[in-house]
């Protein structure tokens, strides 16, 4: 009998597609019946997915100007 | 996505023909994604300035020996993410050192929370989220943190991100299950903290 441990292991791996179709399966099961993995799983997805929207990639547009300048200099230079 | 990949072998090869402003194109596309992805390996935006440049330099002068076998992206970060490894262990080695114990116990605490996956989006996303989330990121120790950015913020395929950080795929693996975990974790206790101030 495997314990909800084992399967929350499994999670982030289910999460990536890295499982084959049984351990799917059985992970799916268990998610139906155990509201506690449930609640992790849907936790799991949501902390994923607001890392992949929450975190800016905008950058300070003098920190842009310094860098042109300084390749400018350097790899011309070279 | 091929597109892509095809412009960027253009353009690098414009660059290695003497074609500077070839070379700026591509500093123009991954400069914010490389800074973000610097910015969280060292926590410190002005180092992660002077990191970015040596990243972009060493690309520069590296060129000749992209061969093309992965993408241009991924050979880019694999750039960063040493220029960063190698500051860290040189000046902040205590940062790179981390416990994998210590880890699996902290990534083994599992709390249901129902406050955490029933407040919307717009609030996860809002200001205030969005510090919450880069300050759980930043709990995570350096190697921890590359591969959550790198898999999870940039959308690297885990064969990419190994690729980049020069880990085993299993390794990897490993590192983002328990990222992952206290990364959500640590956004749990903050929104439950958050439901029940609001309840007193």
């Amino acid at each position: 009998m495997k314990k909800c441990k084992d399967f929350c292991d499994k999670l982030s791996d289910y999460l990536d597609k890295e499982l084959g179709e049984n351990e799917c399966v059985l992970i799916e099961e268990h998610l139906d019946s155990c509201a506690p993995c449930s609640l992790i799983f849907e936790g799991l997805k949501i902390a994923v997915l607001v890392c992949s929207e929450g975190i800016s990639d905008e950058m300070p547009d003098e920190v842009s100007a310094r860098l042109k300048e300084f390749l400018r200099n350097n790899c011309r230079a070279d | 996505m091929v597109f892509a990949m095809e412009e960027d072998l253009q353009y690098v090869r414009a660059t290695l023909g003497g074609d500077f402003d070839a070379f700026e194109r591509l500093v123009d596309k991954y400069q914010g994604k490389i800074f973000r992805h610097l910015r969280k390996m060292v926590s410190d935006s002005s180092l992660a300035e002077d990191l970015l440049q040596d990243t972009f330099l060493n690309a520069y002068r590296g060129l000749n020996g992209f061969s093309g076998a992965s993408s241009f992206s991924t050979w880019l970060f694999r750039i960063a993410t040493n220029v960063a490894l190698m500051y860290l262990r040189r000046d902040r080695p205590e940062t790179v050192e981390y416990d994998d114990k210590i880890m699996s116990e902290l990534a083994d605490v599992l709390t249901p929370s129902p406050e955490f996956v029933s407040t919307p989006l717009e609030v996860l996303l809002s200001q205030e989220g969005k510090v919450k989330i880069e300050q759980a990121i930043d709990k995570l120790p350096v190697l921890y943190r590359s591969v959550v950015i790198l898999r999870d913020v940039e959308g690297f395929s885990l064969e990419e991100v190994a690729n980049i950080v020069g880990a085993s795929i299993p390794a990897v693996k490993s590192r983002l299950h328990r990222a992952r975990h206290i990364v959500r974790e640590t956004l749990t206790s903050y929104y439950i903290e958050k439901g029940s101030s609001r309840n007193l």
